[in-house]
């Protein structure tokens, strides 16, 4: 709409536009205020709390850096003890979850009768309810009399220590975190659902056999995915806690001495909350460092069709 | 000041969310009473107590003391907060740091210390002085140890009762393994010997479940005249000759004797379900045991064995204690003492959820009769206090047996010993060094 000086105006408000604007900000009210209230305000309390010495039921008292400097100086407090033990489960257990969750996705991406079966199937255990899994699996691996054990000595095998040995326990606990593949599973199954078949038809006119067809048009198209699953599950590597927590609490001799259970024990055993503080900072870091590296690599590493 | 505006800054927040969430938290507590004691409130008083407890068995006792209470005060009202689900310890403390603890709250002697360091317990002491119609002097001295702290005169705790752990044992696997049943003067030697013998009638069984509860292996360490801290609580002793002898002895069991499984690999419910024939526990798994195993088979308790140079076991029981938040500490010291009460203590036996901790109860009839179920042998517990210990108390800081960074040096020596992992040697010079370095800075 023209003015009589010439000049375009803006439009005026109605007020309609004013009432939806305030719906929205209504509608979104929950979300932003739960937000602030339950993420941002303890982020911003547990960073000033990093800064000092808080026994809980007395006041904080100011300590500076003092927390950062004596998780990396003294080692009874475990604090690189705890990283290693995290570090070498997220080493190990995100890429054998991605390779078990890619090996299983294209299992299920078969054109075969019942396959919605198989895939409900390979779904189920990520429904089963963490805590209650763990239970099962500390009684199927129970070293005396677990079943596991039995069928090994009916076989005439030797019985396995599990989560009792100290050499044992960290690598079953990474054989049980497959167990969890199912959302992986699901979203490299989208992945590979959304590759053209014409790419594989073109291959296969050109010759290409299955391993081809997987190295020069699979992977590449499913690198995206890939990425994704990469970095959520190094995330979720670095905040490993349940299963350790019930199955082996941090033992045998400190083997599953997870970052977070050391963090826990902190926080919740020894109450150094200031302390416990630091730690959740310092891993954040770590997490936020890891991201920003595999970001910095992802171009080199992933297909986009649409170039950036 | 900076460290009263972030206290203040998180309690804010804390406040809001709460209040958002519409969690009904209590209201913001009145300033801490003083423990000075008053007359008696008169039988018209009006108002509330809150009282926080675990459910079970605590919440049963109140619940009993509420009725002769309030057939004392008609117009008081107890309101009993159960705790649900969840760490029952993080709720404390978190209802400690938040100052919104109830009147009367369960407690344990895990938790006397650093409530008592952070100020948030009443001296009942004082209270029972002023209170005619109670003998403080008639509870065991012995118990009443719980609810002390080396740091301030005073008892923060009411214990429940007299909870000494003493030897549960399968009367009928011992019969059927040809084994000697156990007798009071039985030392350690003779225990591992019936292990021997039921384990050897019983494949894919293990004798008892031991783990690294301070009743356990302290007094082992205390039963070879040793100590794991030194009496003005400055130096730590795990390196002392005698503590040494009891924690090799105890590393045995494990190592030498395989009477009991490692860490993880035991069954839960061994003893009912017949996993093992042995268990080491206070009375409160009385009632327990007789739903459970009712007629499968026949049990009994007996003393704890006795270590070589002193016959000792461990003792430790819940109780309530009165917050300074008590809006009439009066009037809970009123509905507190119904605890320690011969009414109420009788009731407790009655159940066999405990042994009464009256010394004036000793000879009592009631106490005295056979209520015709197993344990037969109930002077094992009821003469346990005999031989009691309780455990040392650590700078609030280093946290203590129970919990905090002195525990976990001992759970990770205790471990390491229980495996063989390290010699008894090498792991309590560890030790040592770990506690040590706290004990200096506190």
């Amino acid at each position: 709409m023209a003015s009589t000086t010439g000049k375009i105006s803006k439009p005026a408000r109605s007020r309609s536009f004013w009432r939806d604007t305030r719906d929205g900000y209504l509608f979104i009210a929950p979300v932003v205020l739960g937000l602030l209230i339950w993420t941002t305000f303890p982020m911003i309390a547990s960073l000033i709390l990093s800064f000092t010495d808080y026994p809980i039921l007395k006041s904080p008292k100011w300590v500076g850096v003092q927390n950062y400097v004596d998780m990396f100086s003294i080692p009874t407090l475990r604090v690189m003890q705890s990283l290693g033990v995290t570090l070498t489960f997220a080493l190990t257990s995100v890429p054998l979850t991605l390779i078990a969750a890619l090996g299983a996705a294209l299992l299920l991406n078969q054109k075969l009768r019942g396959m919605n079966f198989f895939r409900t199937t390979f779904y189920l255990p990520t429904i089963v309810p963490a805590l209650a899994s763990a239970f099962v699996w500390g009684w199927l691996l129970n070293p005396q009399f677990g079943l596991v054990n039995s069928i090994l000595t009916k076989f005439g095998l030797p019985k396995g220590e599990f989560f009792t040995g100290t050499s044992s326990a960290l690598p079953t606990l990474i054989f049980l975190s497959l167990w969890g593949i199912g959302p992986t599973m699901v979203v490299f199954l989208a992945g590979l659902q959304s590759i053209p078949e014409s790419l594989y038809e073109a291959g296969k006119i050109d010759g290409a056999n299955g391993a081809q067809l997987f190295w020069n048009i699979t992977l590449p198209q499913l690198s995206p995915t890939i990425f994704y699953n990469l970095l959520t599950g190094i995330i979720g590597a670095f905040q490993y806690f349940l299963s350790a927590f019930v199955l082996t609490n941090g033992g045998p001799v400190f083997a599953t001495f997870f970052y977070n259970l050391n963090l826990y024990e902190k926080a919740f055993k020894w109450q150094q909350m200031g302390l416990a503080s630091a730690m959740a900072w310092v891993m954040f870091a770590i997490i936020l460092v890891l991201t920003l590296i595999l970001f910095k690599f992802s171009d080199a590493l992933v297909y986009y069709e649409v170039k950036k | 000041m900076f460290d009263r505006s972030i206290k203040h800054w998180v309690l804010a927040g804390a406040t809001l969310a709460l209040t958002l969430s519409a969690c009904g938290a209590p209201a913001a507590a009145p300033a801490a009473k003083s423990s000075e004691a008053a007359a008696a409130p008169a039988a018209e008083q009006t108002g509330e107590i809150t009282v926080y407890s675990v459910p079970g068995s605590p919440q049963k006792v109140l619940e009993r003391m509420q009725k002769d209470f309030n057939a004392k005060y008609p117009k008081v009202n107890v309101k009993i907060n159960v705790h649900g689900s969840g760490d029952f310890a993080e709720a404390m403390y978190a209802k400690g740091a938040a100052n919104n603890l109830e009147d009367i709250v369960f407690n344990a002697d895990l938790f006397v210390p650093p409530f008592v360091d952070a100020d948030l317990l009443v001296d009942m002491e004082q209270l029972a002085k002023a209170d005619k119609s109670f003998d403080m002097g008639d509870i065991y001295e012995s118990i009443l140890g719980l609810g002390k702290v080396g740091t301030k005169p005073g008892v923060y705790m009411i214990p429940s009762g007299l909870d000494t752990v003493q030897m549960y044992y399968n009367k009928s696997a011992f019969e059927a393994a040809g084994a000697p049943l156990p007798t009071a003067d039985w030392k350690w030697d003779d225990l591992i010997a019936a292990c021997k013998t039921l384990m050897a009638k019983n494949p894919d069984t293990y004798c008892f479940d031991y783990s690294d509860w301070w009743a356990y292996f302290v007094p082992w360490i205390e039963g070879q005249g040793g100590r794991v801290l030194s009496e003005d609580g400055k130096k730590s002793l795990f390196s002392s000759p005698e503590a040494r002898a009891g924690l090799q002895a105890y590393a045995d069991l494990w190592q030498k004797h395989k009477v009991t499984p490692l860490p993880g690999a035991s069954v839960q419910d061994c003893f009912i379900a017949q996993k093992c024939f042995v268990f080491f526990h206070i009375p409160a798994f009385i009632s327990t045991f007789r739903e459970k195993i009712g007629d499968k088979f026949q049990w009994d308790v007996e003393f704890t064995p006795s270590q070589p140079k002193k016959h000792v076991t461990g003792m430790g029981t819940y109780g309530f204690s009165i917050t300074k938040n008590a809006k009439n500490p009066q009037l809970a010291w009123e509905f507190l003492k119904l605890l320690a009460s011969p009414a109420t203590q009788k009731a407790l036996y009655a159940e066999r959820a405990t042994a009464p901790l009256l010394k004036s109860l000793a000879n009592d009839p009631d106490i005295a009769k056979d209520d015709g179920k197993p344990p037969k042998n109930m002077k094992a517990f009821l003469n346990g206090g005999s031989i009691g210990i309780f455990p040392q108390t650590y700078p609030v800081k280093c946290g203590g047996l129970y919990s905090g960074q002195v525990n976990s040096v001992i759970k990770a020596m205790l471990e390491s010993l229980m495996r063989g992992t390290q010699s008894v040697e090498a792991a309590t010079t560890a030790a040592d060094a770990e506690i040590q370095a706290c004990l200096d800075k506190n």
